[in-house]
C-alpha cells in the first residue's frame, strides 16, 4: 500500500510540472488563442538559468524564486512583443503553431549555445535528506513544487476573479473582437497573460530542477506533455489544466511503476485518448468551444 | 551518380529545412471548411509537435573524400545529446591517435584523414551519417558511442563492410563489426565478483529502458547466477524521468546489500539523487559509460559513498609496475592528452583511441582498404598493446579484451581511484 502511495505521490510531483506548463499555455490562449507549443521550454530555460544565477549569487530559494519569476515574465512580454504579436496580425491560428514550434527550436539552441550539452542540477532547497510519513518518503523539494502550484493557482484566481484587471482579461477571453470595441486594451491583456506564463515556467523550472537533471534537449519532453495536459484539462480552462497535468504525471508514474516504462507513457497516452474521445473538450473545457 | 546523390541530399535538406511541415500545414487548411475551427487547430498542433521530432532528428553532413595519399576513415560519435559525455572525448581520443600515427610517419606512407559526424545521441542520424560517410568512400567506421546507434549502423556494415568499431562495449560483434572495451558480460561479471569476495550476497538491480540499460540488467543477472550472488529485484526507468524514487523503493523493499545502476549520463544523475533523497546507505555500482570527468563534477554533491565501477586498464595503469611496457605507453597517452586537452582522458578517449590505433594497423597489414582484407588483419590481431588493454582477437573474438583487463575503481573526491580486482 505504501507502494502504490509513494509511486501516486512521485507521479502528483511530475503532474505538478506539467500542470504549470498546461496553465501557462492556457492562459496565452485565453487571451490570444495562440498555443504556445513553447511554453514547455521555457521552463527547462528557467530552470538553467536558475541553475546559473544560483551559482553566482547564492540567493535564499524564495528569493531565487522571485528573481526569476520576474525575468521570465519580462522574458515572455519580450517573446509576445518581438515575435507572437507580429506574426499573429499577420498569419492563421496554425501558422501561429508553426512559429511558436520555432521557438521551441530556437530555445532548445540557445540553450545549447550557452550551457552546453551536459545535464545541470541544483542543490535541494531545504534538507537533502527526505522526510517520512506513514512509511512514504518525501523528499523536501516536493513540498516547495507543490507550493509553488497552490500560490500559482491561488495568485491567478485571485486576479482573475477579484480584480479590475482581472474583469477584463475574463472579457477578453470571451471574446477578444468584442472587448477590443468595448475599449479593452487587448495587446495590453495579452502582455499580462505571457508575463504570467513566464513567470509561472519560470517558478516550475526553479522548483523543480534540484529534484532531477536538466538539459538542453529536455525541452521536447517537457513541451509535449505540458500541451498535452493543456488539451486534456480543455485548452482555455485553468482547473483543466492543473487537473490534466496532476492526471498525465500520476498515470505516467503508475504505469511506470508497473510496466516497462516506454510502455507507461504510450499507456498513459492511450488512455488520456480514450478519454478525449468521451469528453472531446477535456477534462474541463466547454463543448460548446469544440464545436465553435 | 553524383547529381543524382546531389539532388537526393538537396531533397533531404529541403525536408529537414522545413518544407515538409508547410506542406502539412496546408493539408489541414484544405479541410478548413469542414473542420471545426478549435478541433482543427488541436490536430495541427498535434501535427507540428510530430514533425517537430522528425526536424530535431535532422542532422548536418560533412565534406571530404578519400584521396590517393591519404587513408579515410569515418568517426561516428554523439558530440551532442545525452550520450555526449562519451562521444566529445572519444572524437578527441581519436583525434588524438590519428596525430600520433601522422607524427610517426602515417600507415605505409600515407596520412590518416579522419572525417568526424555527429549522431545527436540517436540511432537514425548514426545511420544517415554512416551512409553519408561510406557515400564519401572511408575505408571503416570507428564509432558509434552507444550501444542502440552502433545497432542501427550493425546491419549497413555486417554482411559486406566495411568494418564498423562500435566504441561502446554493449553489442554482440560479429561479421564486419566490432566492439571495443571489455564486454558488458566481463563488466558485471567483475563487479559481482568484487561483491562477493566482499561478502555482498544480495544484489538489487536498477536499470534505464533503454538498449544498454537492457543489456546491462541482463548482463548483471547472468553474472549474479555465474558468481552465486542474488539478484533481489530488478526495476527499470525510462531515460527522461524526472525522478526514480517509486523504483528505488520498491528495489530497496527487496532488502538488497548492494544497487547496480546500470544507466549512463543524466539518467544515472537522476538515480543518485534519488538514493540521497530516500537516504540510502549502500554501496552502488555503475557502468563504464560514467567513467567520465565531467559526469563526476555534476554529481560531485550526489555521490555515493561507495561508488564503483568496473574499468579497464587506463584507469588503474599507475599500480602497474613501472618496467611495465603498458606503463611506459599509458604514460605517453596520458601526458598527450593532458597536454591537448588540459584534463586527464577518461573513458570515451581510450576506446576510440584504441579502436583508431587497432583500424590503422590493419590498413597497414592488409596494405589496402578492402573490407574483407581490414577485416582478416583485425582478426589476426594477437598481443597488441593498447591503452585500454592488451587485444587477442580472433575470427570468433571481435573484442580482443576479456574479464582479466577489468579492475574495480571508486568514484570519489573528484577523482577515480583503485580499489581492488
Amino acid at each position: 500500500m505504501v507502494d502504490v502511495v509513494q509511486t501516486i505521490v512521485s507521479g502528483l510531483i511530475v503532474g505538478c510540472v506539467y500542470a504549470l506548463i498546461a496553465l501557462g499555455m492556457s492562459l496565452i490562449f485565453s487571451m490570444s488563442r495562440v498555443i504556445n507549443l513553447a511554453q514547455g521550454a521555457f521552463v527547462v530555460f528557467a530552470a538553467l538559468a536558475a541553475v546559473s544565477v544560483q551559482k553566482a549569487a547564492h540567493l535564499n530559494p524564495v528569493l531565487l524564486m522571485v528573481v526569476m519569476a520576474v525575468i521570465f515574465a519580462v522574458v515572455l512580454a519580450v517573446v509576445d512583443v518581438v515575435v507572437i504579436r507580429p506574426g499573429s496580425k499577420r498569419a492563421g491560428r496554425e501558422r501561429m503553431l508553426l512559429i511558436t514550434v520555432g521557438l521551441l527550436q530556437a530555445i532548445g539552441g540557445l540553450l545549447l549555445v550557452v550551457w552546453g550539452n551536459l545535464p545541470y542540477t541544483m542543490a535541494s532547497f531545504s534538507n537533502k535528506q527526505s522526510v517520512t510519513w506513514g512509511g512514504v518518503k518525501l523528499a523536501t523539494q516536493y513540498f516547495w513544487i507543490v507550493g509553488v502550484l497552490l500560490i500559482s493557482v491561488a495568485a491567478l484566481w485571485f486576479l482573475l476573479q477579484r480584480t479590475g484587471l482581472g474583469l477584463t482579461m475574463r472579457a477578453t477571453a470571451q471574446d477578444p473582437a468584442a472587448a477590443s470595441l468595448m475599449g479593452v486594451n487587448v495587446d495590453g491583456v495579452r502582455l499580462v497573460a505571457f508575463s504570467l506564463a513566464g513567470a509561472m515556467a519560470a517558478l516550475a523550472g526553479t522548483a523543480i530542477i534540484p529534484l532531477t537533471f536538466l538539459q538542453y534537449d529536455t525541452v521536447v519532453p517537457y513541451a509535449v506533455n505540458g500541451f498535452i495536459a493543456a488539451v486534456i484539462g480543455g485548452l482555455g480552462s485553468s482547473s483543466g489544466a492543473v487537473a490534466g497535468g496532476l492526471l498525465l504525471g500520476v498515470l505516467e508514474g503508475v504505469f511506470s511503476r508497473y510496466t516497462a516504462s516506454s510502455t507507461a507513457e504510450v499507456l498513459a497516452i492511450g488512455l488520456l485518448i480514450l478519454l478525449l474521445l468521451v469528453r472531446p473538450a477535456g477534462l474541463r473545457g466547454k463543448m460548446s468551444e469544440v464545436r465553435r | 551518380m553524383k547529381a543524382r546523390e546531389q539532388s537526393r541530399l538537396g531533397r533531404w535538406r529541403a525536408a529537414c529545412s522545413g518544407r515538409h511541415v508547410m506542406q502539412e500545414s496546408a493539408t489541414y487548411r484544405n479541410g478548413e471548411a469542414i473542420m471545426a475551427r478549435r478541433r482543427k487547430t488541436l490536430l495541427a498542433a498535434g501535427a507540428a509537435l510530430g514533425t517537430m521530432l522528425v526536424t530535431t532528428a535532422c542532422g548536418t553532413g560533412t565534406g571530404g573524400s578519400s584521396s590517393g595519399d591519404t587513408y579515410t576513415l569515418g568517426v561516428v560519435t554523439s558530440q551532442t545529446g545525452p550520450a555526449s559525455q562519451l562521444g566529445v572525448g572519444e572524437k578527441r581520443g581519436a583525434a588524438l591517435a590519428a596525430a600520433h600515427i601522422n607524427a610517426n610517419g602515417g600507415i605505409n606512407g600515407k596520412k590518416l584523414k579522419l572525417i568526424f559526424a555527429d549522431d545527436q545521441s540517436t540511432p537514425d542520424q548514426a545511420l544517415q551519417q554512416t551512409r553519408d560517410l561510406l557515400k564519401q568512400g572511408v575505408a571503416g567506421i570507428v564509432g558509434s558511442s552507444v550501444v542502440a546507434n552502433c545497432q542501427a549502423i550493425g546491419p549497413l556494415v555486417e554482411q559486406n563492410g566495411p568494418v564498423e568499431y562500435c566504441l561502446s562495449p554493449g553489442i554482440d560483434a560479429s561479421g564486419y563489426v566490432w566492439s571495443a572495451s571489455a564486454k558488458t558480460d566481463a563488466l558485471a561479471e567483475e563487479t559481482m565478483q568484487y561483491w562477493k569476495d566482499k561478502g555482498i550476497g544480495r544484489v538489487a538491480i536498477i536499470n534505464t529502458t533503454d538498449a544498454s540499460g537492457t543489456d546491462g540488467a541482463r548482463a548483471a543477472k547472468a553474472a549474479a547466477k555465474k558468481v552465486g550472488v542474488t539478484v533481489t529485484k530488478q526495476v527499470s526507468y525510462d531515460p527522461n524521468a524526472v525522478s526514480v524514487t517509486s523504483q528505488l523503493q520498491q528495489a530497496m523493499s527487496s532488502k538488497p546489500q548492494a544497487l547496480v545502476v546500470w544507466a549512463t549520463g543524466a539518467p544515472v544523475g537522476v538515480a543518485l539523487k534519488g538514493i540521497q533523497q530516500l537516504g540510502i546507505d549502500l554501496p552502488v555500482m555503475t557502468t563504464d559509460g560514467n567513467l567520465a570527468n565531467a559526469f563526476l563534477k555534476r554529481i560531485a554533491d550526489y555521490t555515493p559513498k561507495t561508488l564503483l565501477i568496473p574499468a579497464t586498464r587506463d584507469f588503474w595503469w599507475q599500480t602497474l609496475p613501472k618496467n611495465d611496457p603498458a606503463y611506459s605507453l599509458e604514460k605517453e597517452y596520458h601526458n598527450k592528452y593532458q597536454a591537448k586537452y588540459g584534463e586527464q582522458p577518461d573513458f570515451g578517449p581510450g576506446v576510440a583511441y584504441d579502436s583508431v590505433l587497432l583500424m590503422a594497423q590493419a590498413i597497414k597489414k592488409a596494405g589496402s582498404t578492402d573490407a574483407a582484407d581490414i577485416k582478416a588483419a583485425l582478426e589476426k590481431v594477437d598481443g597488441f598493446e593498447g591503452v585500454v588493454g592488451t587485444y587477442h582477437m580472433s575470427p570468433t573474438d571481435h573484442r580482443g579484451l576479456t574479464v582479466e583487463d577489468v579492475r574495480m575503481v571508486q568514484a570519489k573526491n573528484g577523482e577515480f581511484t583503485y580499489v581492488g580486482k
